[in-house]
């Protein structure tokens, strides 16, 4: 960081975080940038300033539906079935973390808090199956009502597009996933259309809460962190579908699976999933799609290889979350596009990381080539947080509402 | 993981379940095939399923149930799961009078994306809340009358009538079936799954590699 406090190198975080993941110890303070809380570009000034109002955004925003009475809820069909819905799931969502575990949790209200409070930040949006997942690993880092409400808002921000009416960006995901798989693995994309199962539906749960329930918390976290740093390419959670896919393969076809047997056994590998493995096959699986001949314009698009992204530079960029759909995204640029197969831009990449390591010390910068990474660097027991500091948040939290209650008034 | 060796059966039925969100239809299909009830089991994002077989007049029917998620939003993407469903659940919350209402609108979903003569069985789910009770059982039956339904109630917590609503649902699949209601049963060893329409799917086997 620079005098002002303001991140001096920002490709080589994004590139340590992308190699690493990022240890416990920093993760709360390092998420708030990668999910929008904080800008790249941001000072300490700025920091402060921002995150003061923020609270007041947020309390706001909170005091909108707490506000209403009874009466006026039973008039307000649209958000007493948000209310209704987001108040089941909470009450489902990683009961079993020591976070959320136990009757009379007060966790689980906060989370309910933050939905019902994003409900009227994105009221068009709603509350969504789902989102309460999303929230929750959040919630258990930030331990803190209004930082976990941001960077939450920042999540949705990038995966709204999963959650709307229409659930084209999810028919959109799919079919993605199916020109990847039919130019990665055309005999497995032919075993699938041959199943009736190259819609790839068994993925949906995947895609539309970004591998959630399929992994635990520690692992979730850092396959998290690895995809909002935008990096190597766009759309890159297709190929770790594509990965999980891959090492599915041979049971799916030895046994002759068809469509009910491959989703049970998909949505059985939940739990089963190694994070490093899969990580390290969605790369080797980009660079060896992105050093293929004649990739067709659809697949370039997906990847953001078409000529409309060819001069972004998007390590210099701030930031730059994954958006799974948009077009419009620009993530690669022609700088890095030759650094996975070049070997003295690799080493260039490795000074860079090493740069890194300084900034963010536990980040893992041992990158001794362009597939050995990915070491798990997060500590052991980071399961198990402190349940009680976020108690001593939300206590904190209540009085700044009275306070702005006093103000309303 | 380990998976289930060749399975002998006679016919193989799917069934849907439907119905709001946090009715119990996950609890449900969890007390038939597994005798399992957890009370925080988590909300169904997209589809699962879960398998098991009963003897009805010596013919063995594998039942393949499937659970989807409950928000309407959903639709967009489950609807495709209707296909070849002869057998469904509308299931509602007998403490929750709103999942009652939206009974209706689950009838539409399944009359516009299903076969005319699917089984379809209104299922009042939780009756162990029956202190907490919202809809009364005489109107759930006289809508199940009016629209041509099969009415039960169940308890997936207690497990009161679980049973007995697969057992219905799958005897009156098997009943239409044997009548031949569902025209151009596929006889053979074909492992296909899910096609186009209803028939395809009724498979009469007697060995199949498939779990």
């Amino acid at each position: 960081m620079d005098k002002e406090g303001r991140l001096t190198n920002v490709s080589s975080v994004k590139m340590a975080i992308f190699k690493g993941g990022i240890d416990q110890s920093i993760r709360q303070e390092v998420w708030k940038y990668l999910l929008g809380y904080y800008g790249w570009n941001s000072t300490y000034k700025s920091r402060v300033e921002d995150r003061k109002k923020k609270i007041d955004d947020y309390f706001r925003m909170k005091l909108q539906w707490k506000s209403f009475s009874d009466e006026q809820l039973s008039n307000f069909s649209a958000l007493r079935d948000r209310k209704s819905l987001a108040e089941k799931d909470v009450l489902r969502t990683d009961r079993k973390h020591t976070f959320f575990e136990g009757s009379h949790n007060q966790n689980i209200k906060i989370l309910l808090d933050i939905l019902l409070t994003h409900c009227m930040h994105d009221f068009d949006l709603g509350y969504v199956q789902g989102m309460s997942d999303l929230l929750a690993p959040i919630l258990v880092v930030m331990e803190h009502e209004v930082d976990a409400f941001w960077c939450f808002a920042g999540f949705i921000k990038m995966l709204g597009r999963n959650f709307e009416k229409d659930q084209q960006a999810m028919k959109n995901q799919l079919l993605q996933l199916q020109i990847l798989l039919t130019y990665i693995d055309p005999q497995l994309a032919s075993y699938l259309e041959n199943h009736e199962s190259l819609n790839m539906y068994f993925c949906f749960r995947w895609l539309l809460i970004v591998f959630k329930r399929e992994f635990n918390f520690p692992d979730i976290m850092k396959l998290w962190e690895v995809l909002w740093t935008g990096l190597p390419c766009k759309n890159f959670h297709l190929f770790v579908c594509l990965a999980i896919l891959d090492s599915a393969k041979s049971t799916l076809m030895e046994n002759n699976f068809g469509f009910p047997e491959i989703l049970k056994y998909v949505n059985d590998l939940s739990g089963n999933i190694k994070v490093d493995e899969v990580l390290e096959t969605a790369e080797a699986m980009y660079m060896q799609l992105k050093n293929s001949k004649n990739l067709s314009d659809a697949i370039k698009k997906i990847i953001g290889l078409d000529a409309s992204n060819e001069n972004d530079n998007s390590f210099s960029s701030p930031f730059q979350p994954f958006h799974p759909f948009e077009v419009s995204e620009k993530v690669i640029s022609s700088q890095n596009k030759d650094v996975v197969n070049d070997k003295k831009q690799t080493s260039d990449e490795i000074n860079k990381c090493r740069t890194a390591e300084e900034i963010l010390p536990s980040a893992n910068g041992n990158v001794e080539t362009a597939f050995d990474h990915m070491e798990d660097i997060r500590k052991p027991n980071d399961e198990k947080l402190n349940s009680n500091k976020l108690s001593e948040c939300s206590d904190e939290n209540s009085i700044e509402i009275i306070d702005h209650v006093n103000f309303c008034t | 993981m380990s998976f289930q060796g060749p399975e002998e059966y006679d016919y193989l039925f799917k069934i849907v379940l439907i119905g709001d969100s946090g009715v119990g239809k996950s609890n449900l299909l969890s007390r038939f095939t597994r005798n399992e009830f957890n009370l925080e089991s988590k909300s169904t994002i997209g589809v699962e399923f879960a398998t098991r077989s009963i003897v009805v007049e010596g013919k063995k029917l594998k039942a393949q149930i499937w659970d989807t998620a409950g928000q309407e939003r959903f639709r967009a993407i489950t609807s495709a799961y209707y296909r070849g469903a002869v057998g469904a659940m509308l299931v509602y919350d007998i403490a929750k009078h709103a999942t009652f209402e939206n009974i209706d609108r689950w009838l539409k979903e399944l009359r516009d994306h299903a076969d005319d003569n699917i089984v379809v069985l209104l299922v009042g789910n939780k009756t162990d809340l029956r202190h907490l009770r919202a809809v009364m059982s005489e109107d759930a039956a006289e809508y199940a009358d009016r629209n041509n339904l099969i009415f039960i109630e169940t308890s997936a917590l207690d497990s009161t009538n679980v049973e007995h609503a697969f057992q219905q649902c799958l005897n009156e699949v098997y009943k239409r079936v044997a009548d031949r209601h569902f025209s151009n049963v596929n006889i053979g060893q074909t492992t296909a799954l899910p096609t186009t329409n209803l028939q395809s799917t009724i498979l009469e086997k007697k060995f199949c590699c498939n779990s």
